[in-house]
């Protein structure tokens, strides 16, 4: 059966790389819904991530007590090296995007000058050349070889770890009070600042949850292949995928898909770039914006 | 003319903008004939790179044809750039799968009817899309053109690419030999300092003539689109689409037609890359390129044909002039101050100390200058440095707080006549 054997295959190696996608693409979507904007500079920040672990881990070094054939020191290296990301992107939305007076097209353009800015420093500091993560390669686990599954422990590890940070964000969402002012001011930003929600704080708060598992995502992927300047920016078109479809609680798809009632909804101002710059109402750049992922 | 029988009320009609752009270009002139005639800049260099530049302003004023205009989000120029080049070298390379060694002119045909059909097939689905959507299915259109013509070797010879590809005027009357015939010519500005213009420099100069030539035409056919009735649609659509359906128009089918229309003239600087590069590979439809013709059309001012064809020379002036720093004495770099203010007298020796030595290779420098260009432009001159000049429809032309015209430099007289 050699179909099934290689559909098991493919399937395992497809929840190891997913689940580095997962880390991705959430951020980008709640950014999305909450700044309002295609942030392309999200997959640049996985870089930073992964090469903010690489530091981290090198001065850390590498402990004898190891989980799943990573040290321990490693798992504080990727937390660190995610708070390390989370506040590069703090930097970057209080120096860049936070003073822009453009459209949401404004700020995805801007966004991509942020993805080269972040390339470059990392390809100065780090050269062009690829690097790894101090850590043995393992071997497949055997006893998962007897079913055709080819994975290593490390891989086990993203998994894992993917799947902790996915539940965790989901029970911040559902069930704190942080989630709901989030959910609330990704569906409407007016409401929720009429209703005594302190918009700015939850932005802010978007992005550091963002950039935190886009930074965790870019270590997985560094352990998963190896580390390169080009590595987040070549997994931008992927992890944009998951976010056009992945709207599991949204009420009627079809109605803003369609473009028509799109337009309706949202407002018909299209973004401007023509000689006047807009000046549109506080608050009022999240317009162009569709209902996300977290309504 | 009225730029010749009266240069004074010519400068005296522009606009602070123009002025500000055309004395940059005089000065910017003045430097680089400077440079050529004392021997620092290899005037066969200088012309490579100015038909790079051609080349980018191509891009940029289909690009502009298509953001600028019409407002779509196109993140493909380098798919179309590439198809564009493709079907050139798939007709006139000598090792090419399919049809080698024809004449250029059928290059050009293919690469043109190649873009657009593939701009019609990418069209259909998502130009009904909204403009970030549109934006994300051109960049993965992008891709996949990419790593089509990478693993579809038995038509495109994948990634060895295609090479032996003739110039342009291949097969022309008097053009091809035309640089043989001419004679080699020295120029000595500064005794010692020869500088020689031979064989090289006039193949490059037949080239600048091609881009010139594929420039003009390009750039006669966008401002006559952009100022008659179906331009005004364009802009109506970018300023509010809905109103524009209002008014009758079938906005996706104007959309159709800006975008193919952009399409065609980035496949155009595709040919001419072709032709002037003699070599193409997968490695030319890197996604980097893209963003560099965004930066140009952004730079130039959205909207604007003569700005997109500026920020086009300025793009390629970012590009090369990280290279121009490694070519620096390294005493240049790493003393301060450098050793020609020490001569003057002026700085004793106690302030004399090594900096840190300045090694960054141009790659990411001229990334990093790119990508800070871009923020810096958004957050200072969103509209850019050229933005278009007497135009009549604003983006925003249906807001209740309209200014009824720009501050300066309107021409009252001719209307719609001189809108750019």
């Amino acid at each position: 059966m050699a179909v099934t054997e290689q559909f098991i295959r493919l399937a395992a190696d497809g929840v190891v790389y997913s689940s580095i996608i997962v880390l991705g693409s959430i951020g980008l979507s709640l950014i999305y819904s909450i700044a309002g904007f295609a942030n392309f500079a999200h997959g640049d920040t996985m870089t930073v991530g992964a090469y903010a672990t690489l530091v981290i881990f090198g001065v850390v070094g590498g402990t004898s007590m190891s989980v799943l054939g990573l040290p321990v020191s490693f798992f504080l290296a990727l937390l660190l090296g995610a708070a390390v990301t989370a506040v590069v992107a703090l930097l970057t939305e209080r120096l860049v995007y936070k003073p822009l007076d453009v459209g949401p097209i404004g700020l995805l353009i801007t966004s991509i000058g942020v993805a080269f800015v972040y390339r470059a420093l990392v390809q100065i500091r780090f050269s062009a050349d690829s690097r790894r993560y101090d850590i043995q390669a393992l071997r497949p686990i055997d006893w998962l070889l007897e079913y055709n599954i080819a994975v290593t422990e490390h891989e086990v590890a993203m998994v894992a770890s993917a799947i902790v940070l996915v539940v965790g964000l989901h029970l911040l969402l559902q069930h704190t009070d942080l989630g709901r002012k989030m959910r609330a001011t990704a569906d409407n930003p007016s409401l929720a600042r009429a209703s005594g929600i302190r918009v700015r704080r939850i932005e802010l708060w978007t992005w550091i949850i963002g950039a935190g598992l886009a930074g965790a995502g870019g270590a997985f992927l560094g352990l998963f292949n190896q580390l390169i300047p080009r590595m987040g920016f070549n997994l931008l078109l992927v992890i944009f995928v998951p976010h056009r479809d992945g709207r599991p609680t949204d009420a009627d798809p079809d109605v803003d898909r369609h473009p028509d009632r799109q337009r309706v909804r949202e407002g018909t101002r299209v973004p401007h770039h023509g000689r006047r710059v807009a000046r549109p109402a506080p608050g009022d750049r999240r317009r162009g914006r569709r209902r996300g992922w977290l309504t | 003319m009225s730029t010749l029988t009266d240069p004074r009320g010519y400068w005296g009609d522009l606009t602070s903008e123009e002025r500000g752009v055309a004395g940059f270009l005089a000065a910017a002139v003045l430097v680089l004939l400077a440079l050529m005639l004392t021997g620092v800049l290899n005037p066969t260099y200088f012309l490579f790179l100015f038909g790079l530049g051609g080349m980018f302003g191509l891009m940029s004023l289909g690009l502009n044809a298509q953001w600028g205009y019409t407002g779509l989000i196109n993140f493909s120029v380098a798919a179309f750039f590439g198809l564009g080049a493709y079907g050139a070298a798939i007709m006139t390379a000598s090792n090419s799968p399919i049809a080698g060694d024809m004449n250029p002119i059928f290059g050009l045909v293919l690469g043109l009817i190649l873009s657009a059909i593939v701009a019609i097939a990418i069209g259909i689905p998502t130009l009904r899309l909204r403009a970030d959507y549109l934006a994300i299915a051109s960049l993965g259109l992008a891709e996949v053109v990419r790593l089509i013509i990478l693993n579809e070797g038995q038509w495109t010879a994948g990634s060895q690419g295609l090479r032996g590809i003739p110039r342009f005027f291949e097969g022309w009357p008097v053009l091809p030999t035309l640089p043989e015939a001419l004679p080699q010519v020295n120029i000595e500005m500064i005794p010692g300092r020869v500088v020689t213009l031979g064989l090289p420099f006039w193949r490059q100069l037949l080239n600048v003539t091609l881009v010139l030539t594929f420039m003009a035409g390009a750039y006669l056919v966008l401002r006559r689109a952009h100022r008659s009735p179906w331009g005004r649609v364009l802009r109506t659509i970018r300023a509010d689409e809905d109103l524009a359906k209002a008014l009758g128009k079938n906005t996706y089918f104007f959309k159709m037609q800006s975008f193919v229309l952009g399409c065609l003239v980035m496949a155009l600087a595709g040919v001419f890359f072709a032709h002037f590069q003699l070599f193409v590979n997968p490695g030319n439809l890197d996604p980097t390129t893209t963003f560099y013709v965004w930066v140009a059309v952004i730079l130039g001012g959205a909207g604007s044909n003569r700005g997109a064809l500026f920020g086009g020379f300025v793009v390629v002036a970012i590009r090369e002039g990280p290279q121009f720093i490694e070519q620096l004495p390294p005493a240049f770099l790493t003393e301060f101050p450098p050793g020609f203010l020490r001569d003057l007298g002026f700085i004793t020796d106690d302030v004399l100390f090594e900096l840190p030595s300045i090694a960054i290779s141009p790659g990411p420098l001229q990334l990093l200058l790119v990508g800070l260009l871009i923020i810096l432009i958004m957050r200072f001159r969103p509209q850019g440095v050229l933005p278009p000049q007497r135009e009549l429809i604003w983006p925003d032309a249906v807001d209740e707080d309209v200014r009824k015209r720009p501050d300066s430099g309107v021409r009252d007289q001719r209307g719609g006549d001189g809108d750019e």
